[in-house]
């Protein structure tokens, strides 16, 4: 059993998380509380029942997707594209020890319905998620996931279609 | 720890010239992991490029890109069958 997702703090124990990733236990490891702390990308995590292991985690932040002529001087001007405020989900894992329970699948279910939340007070027109290999662009595929234009290491979802995906 | 092998075949390959003191210094490395100069290269550049990838804050897309975006966003809004399905599961702390 797991606990609902939490806000990364310094009482949780991330020493013994293992995901088989190494650049995903590492992130967690050193710079997930030093990135929190400093307001650059937060991190909510599952920990098990009753203690404050961390079995597993996302890490998201705000970021904007700009026209590669959208300089400030052109936006003010008028001149260029307006940029657009995106969620991304960069990072999500669950520990080898709980593979295979679905516990990916509800930690990332939970990562939307936060979406959703925060897309009532930030206008974030869209999920992006960074999906480097194939069993990642299969797990997000299994959630309507699409490849991002022109870029074979993400993917997308708008905003509006996860909004219009709610079960009433 | 070692970065577990990607999936598919290595068939792809990278030169690199190094100085002999780097040379030195790499394998000095990648003795004390436990493993070869060229894995241990290996593993470390993907995880530093992995690791620059996930912590972009700018999507700078091309004018093509950009236009695939926008009509996106211009269209109506779907309901997404599998993803219905998925956000319908209801988990403990949601009852």
């Amino acid at each position: 059993m797991v606990s609902k997702p939490e806000s990364l703090s310094k009482e949780h124990i991330l020493s013994s998380f293992d995901c088989g990733k190494e650049p995903l236990n590492s992130w967690l490891h050193k710079y997930a509380l030093q990135n929190q702390n400093a307001n650059h990308t937060k991190t909510m995590v599952f920990t098990q029942n009753d203690s404050k292991i961390v079995v597993g985690y996302y890490s998201y932040n705000v970021i904007s997707v700009e026209h590669v002529n959208s300089t400030p001087e052109r936006v003010s001007k008028g001149l260029a594209k307006h940029p657009i405020p995106v969620l991304l989900i960069a990072r999500l894992a669950i520990d080898q020890t709980h593979k295979g329970q679905g516990l990916g699948k509800r930690l990332f279910r939970a990562a939307l319905k936060h979406a959703i939340t925060i897309s009532t007070v930030v206008p974030i027109r869209a999920v992006i998620v960074d999906a480097l290999d194939e069993e990642t662009k299969a797990f997000y595929t299994a959630f309507d996931f699409e490849s991002f234009p022109a870029d074979s290491f993400r993917m997308w979802l708008l905003m509006k279609d996860l909004l219009n995906s709610v079960p009433h | 720890m070692a970065v577990p092998a990607r999936k598919g075949a290595k068939t792809e390959k990278l030169d690199i010239r190094l100085t002999s003191k780097e040379e030195a210094v790499i394998k000095q490395a990648a003795i004390l992991r436990h493993t070869t100069a060229s894995n241990f290269v290996r593993q470390q550049a993907i995880m530093a490029a992995e690791s620059i990838i996930h912590d972009q804050t700018r999507f700078v897309v091309t004018d093509t890109q950009w236009q695939v975006i926008e009509a996106a966003l211009k269209q109506p809004a779907k309901v997404l069958p599998n993803l219905q399905k998925r956000l319908s599961k209801k988990d403990e702390w949601d009852r």
